[in-house]
C-alpha cells in the first residue's frame, strides 16, 4: 500500500506545478520578470515597487490615473471575452478600436455645435461602435463563409487598419498639417471624475469608466439571461450539439464577432470623447492587445474583468512612476510576460490553439 | 487454465468525490475469453485502463507477466504486450488504414524512411488471419464502424499484443457482425492469446465466453468460469442478477408484450428520397402510434437518413411529408449534449427562444421548471447543477431522450409528432435501457409516429411492430417483430437480393 502510495504525492505536486490557476501563474510569472528586469537595471526591485504602488494607489491622483487606464480596458476586455464565449479569439479589437475612434473624432467633430450631450455622446457612440462592428464583420464573414480562421484574419485587419487610419487622417479628416480630427463638440464631451468628486482632481478619468463598469456587468448578465449570450457559450462547448439542435451556430458566430467589435469601438468613449476630445493617430493603441490579457486574466466573472483591467491599468501607470530609474517599457515587456503565463496556464486556451474541428 | 498474462492487485482509483473503482482484483489469462460485465458506471472501464496503463490507479497495482507495470503508460503496456481497443475509437480519420496501424510503430527501411512494404505484407499476414477484408489505402473516415473496429483489433495484434482487452467491441456491431467477431477472437484465444471483452449483452457472454468478470458500483462481485457442462442458460441468470444486484430479478429486455398498436393518421411520409450514394430511394410510412425499426449494417446509409428526416440534408430526389420531427441522435456526447454544460442547459438545448420572457430575455424561472419537469421525467438520477459530463452513460442518454420526447408534448406550440431515435441504448445499461424502451413504447401511446434505427435486434423486435432493413441505402425487406435474426441478418447484408425474383425486386 505504502509502495503504491509514494507516487500519488509528486504526481499531485507536479500537476499543480504543471497547471495552477491561471491568475495565479500570470501574476507570479509578472513579479518574477519585475523583479529580474529591475534588478537588471540596477535598481532595487522593492524600491521600484513602492514607487509602483505610491505613483498609482498610493495617491488620489495616481488611482484616478489608474481609472482612466483601465477604462478603455474594460470596453476591449468584454470585448475580447464575448468573442472568447464562442471560441472565437478576436486579436482584431486593436483595429477595431482604431476605426472606431477615427469615426467617433470625425462623427463628433461634425455634429452642430450646440447639440447636447444626450444626443451628442448617444449618436457618436453609434457611429463609433458601428465602425467597430463593420470593421469585425469583415473576418467574421471570412469565417462563415471561406472558413478562414479568426485569429490570421483579425491579425491582419489591425494592419489594414492602421494603414487605413493614417489614409484618412491624411486624405482630409485630420486638420491641416496635424494628424489628428477637429475637437468634438462639447456636448460629446464626457464629464471628467474630477467635476463630480473633487478627490479626482487632475486626474483624466471620466464617466465612461462608469459606462465601462456597466458594460461588463450587463454583458456578463447577457451570458445567462439572454437567448444570443446563453447560446454562444454552449456553441463555445459543443458546437455540433447546438447544431443538430437547430441553433443557427454559423450565424451565432458572425454574431459573436459583430457584437465584440461594437464592444471595441466603445472604449472610444474613454479616449475619444473621455479625455482628448478628438482623435489623434496613435490614440488608444495597446488597448485592443491588453483587452485580450484582460479578458484572458479576468475570465468568469465580471468581478474578476474588472479587476484585470485595474490591474493592467495599474501597470501601465505604474511604467510612468519609475520611468525616471528604469525604462518605463519594462511595464510592457511585463504585460507580455503576464499574458504568456496566462496563455500557458490556461487549459481553455491550449485546447483552443491545439486545433478546433 | 491458461498462463496469467495480466493482473490488478487491489487497484483502486477515484475522480474527485467520485470513486470509479472501489477495489478489484483480477487475473487475466491466456487462451481464454474473459467477459466483463455490469451496468454503466461500475467501473468496468477504468479496471481495464489501468490494465491498459492507460488510467494510472491511486491504490494498489498492475501486474503483466510477471513484473508490475512500471512506469505506468500505455506505451509500456503495449510493449508488454497488453492492447486495449477503445470504444469511441482512436484512429486518425485522415490517414489510410494502413497508416493507422503504423502509427508509432513504423517500420524503417535503411534510409530511415518507413518501410511500407514490410508494413502492408505484415498487416495483411494479421488481417486474413483473422479473416477480416477491409480496405487498406482508403481513408479510415470511409471506413464503416465495423471496420474500424475491426481495424483496432488488427492494429493491437500488429503490435504483438498477447491480451486483447475490448470495450463494448459490439456495441456498433449487427449481430451477424457481432458473431464474425466473436469468432475471430475466439480463433485468437485458441492462439494463446487473452481477450477481455466489456459488454452488456447476456447472449454475447452466454455463447462466448470463458470466464465472467462481474463489476458493481466500482466493487468486483466475482469472477467465475462458465461450465459448458453444465446449464449455461442457468450461470448466465446468475451473472445477471450479480450485475443487478438485489434491484431487478429477472431479464428486463424482453418484457414488452405486443399488444396491436392504435395506429392513426400518417405522420410521416417519405417518398423515393436518395442522396448521393447514401440514400437510394428510400419509401417509408410513418403513422401515429406505432414504432417502427430500421435495422441495418452500420455506415448503410443511417446517418444520412436521419439527416434527412431532422431537416438537416435536403434530399437529391424525393421528398419527405409530415410532421416536426424530434431526434434522438446515435452519437449522445458530441451531438446530443454539451458535456461541460449542466443538466439545466442540456435539457432545455436549442429551446432557449422559446423560453423568454416579456422584455426578451430568459425567463430563467421558466428554464429552471422546464428543466425540473424534464428531469424528474427523465428518470436520471441527478441535479440540475451537475455537468452532462459528470453522468454516466445511461444517464446521459436517458437526459438525451427526455428532451427529445419533451417536444412531442401536446402541449407545445410547435408539437413534434415524429421521434427519430438513433440507436437509443448503445452502451447503455440494462436497467438504463428498459427504462428508455418504456419511455419510447409510451411516446408511441400518446399518438407520436417512433422510428428507431438499431443495430440490436432483440432492442427493435421488443420495441417494434415492423422492421425494414436497411442495405446501400436501400430499404430492401420489410418483417413483422417475429422474424428470426438469420433472415434479417442476410438482408442486412444485402444477400437475399438475388434470390429474389425480378418482379418482387422491381
Amino acid at each position: 500500500m505504502n509502495v503504491a502510495k509514494a507516487p500519488s504525492i509528486p504526481a499531485f505536486v507536479g500537476r499543480a506545478l504543471a497547471s495552477p490557476p491561471p491568475a495565479v501563474a500570470g501574476l507570479a510569472a509578472g513579479w518574477l520578470a519585475f523583479c529580474l528586469l529591475v534588478w537588471g537595471y540596477g535598481a532595487s526591485p522593492r524600491a521600484m515597487a513602492v514607487l509602483v504602488f505610491e505613483g498609482t494607489w498610493g495617491t488620489t491622483y495616481g488611482a484616478g490615473q489608474v481609472l482612466f487606464k483601465a477604462t478603455p480596458l474594460l470596453f476591449t476586455g468584454i470585448a475580447v471575452d464575448l468573442a472568447l464565449r464562442g471560441g472565437l479569439f478576436n486579436i482584431g479589437a486593436e483595429g477595431q478600436l482604431a476605426v472606431a475612434s477615427l469615426v467617433a473624432g470625425v462623427v463628433g467633430s461634425r455634429l452642430p455645435a450646440g447639440t447636447p450631450g444626450i444626443v451628442a455622446v448617444p449618436i457618436t457612440l453609434a457611429f463609433a461602435m458601428s465602425a467597430g462592428a463593420l470593421w469585425a464583420l469583415v473576418p467574421a464573414l471570412m469565417r462563415s463563409r471561406f472558413g478562414a480562421h479568426e485569429v490570421i484574419s483579425t491579425i491582419m485587419m489591425n494592419r489594414i487598419a492602421d494603414g487605413v487610419v493614417g489614409l484618412a487622417l491624411g486624405a482630409g479628416l485630420a486638420l491641416t498639417g496635424t494628424v489628428r480630427t477637429a475637437d468634438v463638440v462639447a456636448g460629446a464631451h464626457l464629464t471628467p471624475l474630477e467635476a463630480i468628486h473633487s478627490g479626482f482632481r487632475g486626474s483624466a478619468a471620466s464617466v465612461a469608466l462608469v459606462l465601462g463598469v456597466l458594460t461588463v456587468v450587463v454583458v456578463f448578465a447577457s451570458y445567462r439571461r439572454t437567448r444570443f449570450g446563453r447560446e454562444l457559450g454552449l456553441v463555445g462547448l459543443n458546437a455540433r450539439a447546438m447544431a443538430a439542435e437547430g441553433v443557427p451556430v454559423a450565424s451565432r458566430l458572425t454574431q459573436a464577432l459583430v457584437v465584440s467589435g461594437a464592444l471595441a469601438g466603445a472604449a472610444s468613449l474613454g479616449t475619444v470623447l473621455g479625455y482628448k476630445g478628438y482623435f489623434e493617430e496613435g490614440l488608444g493603441a495597446g488597448a485592443g492587445f491588453t483587452g485580450l490579457a484582460v479578458a484572458l486574466l479576468g475570465r468568469g466573472s465580471a468581478i474578476g474583468l474588472v479587476l484585470a483591467a485595474l490591474l493592467f491599468g495599474t501597470l501601465q501607470q505604474g511604467g510612468l512612476a519609475v520611468n525616471a530609474h528604469v525604462p518605463k517599457e519594462l511595464m510592457d515587456v511585463l504585460q507580455g510576460v503576464v499574458i504568456c503565463a496566462l496563455a500557458l496556464a490556461d487549459a481553455r486556451i491550449r485546447a483552443h490553439l491545439r486545433g478546433r474541428a | 487454465m491458461g498462463e496469467e498474462l495480466a493482473r490488478a492487485t487491489v487497484v483502486a482509483k477515484a475522480y474527485g468525490d467520485c470513486v470509479a473503482v472501489r477495489t478489484a482484483t483480477c487475473i487475466f489469462r491466456a487462451g481464454e475469453i474473459q467477459a466483463v460485465c455490469g451496468e454503466n458506471g461500475a467501473g468496468k472501464s477504468t479496471l481495464l485502463k489501468m490494465v491498459a496503463g492507460m488510467i494510472v490507479p491511486d491504490a494498489g497495482e498492475v501486474v503483466v507477466r510477471g513484473t508490475k507495470l512500471l512506469p505506468h503508460t500505455p506505451r509500456e503496456a503495449i510493449a508488454r504486450g497488453v492492447a486495449m481497443v477503445l470504444q469511441h475509437f482512436a484512429l486518425v480519420p485522415v490517414f489510410t488504414a494502413l497508416e493507422n496501424v503504423v502509427l508509432g510503430a513504423e517500420p524503417r527501411t535503411g534510409f530511415g524512411t518507413v518501410d511500407w512494404a514490410t508494413a502492408r505484407a505484415r498487416l495483411e499476414r494479421v488481417t486474413a488471419r483473422l479473416g477480416m477484408h477491409f480496405p487498406l489505402d482508403v481513408p479510415v473516415s470511409e471506413l464503416g464502424v465495423g471496420d474500424r473496429q475491426r481495424l483496432e483489433i488488427a492494429r493491437a495484434l500488429y503490435r504483438d499484443a498477447q491480451l486483447v482487452i475490448l470495450d463494448e467491441p459490439t456495441a456498433v456491431l449487427t449481430k451477424v457482425e457481432a458473431n464474425a467477431l466473436y469468432a475471430a477472437l475466439r480463433a485468437l484465444a485458441d492462439e494463446g492469446k487473452g481477450i477481455v471483452v466489456v459488454t452488456h449483452k447476456m447472449d454475447e457472454v452466454r455463447a462466448h465466453a470463458d470466464v465472467v468478470t462481474v463489476m458493481r458500483r466500482g466493487e468486483l462481485v466475482f469472477t467465475r468460469t462458465l461450465d459448458r457442462s453444465a446449464d449455461v442458460a442457468a450461470q448466465v441468470d446468475e451473472v445477471t442478477a450479480g450485475i443487478m444486484g438485489a434491484v431487478h430479478g429477472g431479464r428486463g429486455a424482453r418484457a414488452a408484450s405486443h399488444e396491436a398498436p392504435a395506429v392513426g393518421e400518417t405522420v410521416l411520409e417519405v417518398r423515393g428520397v436518395s442522396l448521393g450514394r447514401a440514400l437510394d430511394g428510400i419509401d417509408l410510412e410513418l403513422r401515429a402510434g406505432e414504432i417502427v425499426g430500421i435495422a441495418g449494417v452500420e455506415g448503410n446509409g443511417q446517418h444520412e437518413l436521419v439527416g434527412v428526416l431532422a431537416g438537416e440534408l435536403a434530399p437529391d430526389r424525393g421528398a419527405v411529408k409530415g410532421a416536426r420531427t424530434s431526434v434522438v441522435r446515435e452519437d449522445r456526447q458530441h451531438d446530443g449534449l454539451v458535456l461541460d454544460a449542466d443538466l439545466r442547459d442540456n435539457l432545455v438545448l436549442g429551446e432557449l427562444g422559446d423560453l423568454r420572457g416579456k422584455l426578451g430575455t430568459l425567463d430563467l424561472g421558466a428554464i429552471e421548471g422546464e428543466a425540473e419537469k424534464r428531469l424528474a421525467a427523465s428518470g436520471a438520477n441527478a441535479d440540475l447543477d451537475r455537468t452532462a459530463r459528470s453522468l454516466s452513460g445511461g444517464n446521459q442518454q436517458k437526459i438525451v431522450v427526455a428532451r427529445a420526447l419533451a417536444r412531442l408534448e401536446s402541449t407545445r406550440a410547435r408539437r413534434a409528432r415524429v421521434l427519430v431515435a438513433s440507436q437509443p441504448t448503445r452502451g447503455v445499461d440494462l436497467a438504463a435501457a428498459a427504462d428508455i424502451h418504456e419511455r419510447l413504447r409510451e411516446a408511441a401511446r400518446e399518438g407520436a409516429g417512433v422510428l428507431v434505427l438499431s443495430a440490436d435486434l432483440d432492442e427493435l423486435r421488443s420495441l417494434a411492430s415492423r422492421i425494414l432493413v436497411i442495405a446501400r441505402g436501400r430499404l430492401v425487406a420489410a418483417f413483422g417483430p417475429d422474424v428470426s435474426d438469420e433472415e434479417i441478418g442476410r438482408h442486412m447484408l444485402g444477400l437475399s437480393a438475388e434470390e429474389r425474383s425480378p418482379t418482387e425486386a422491381a
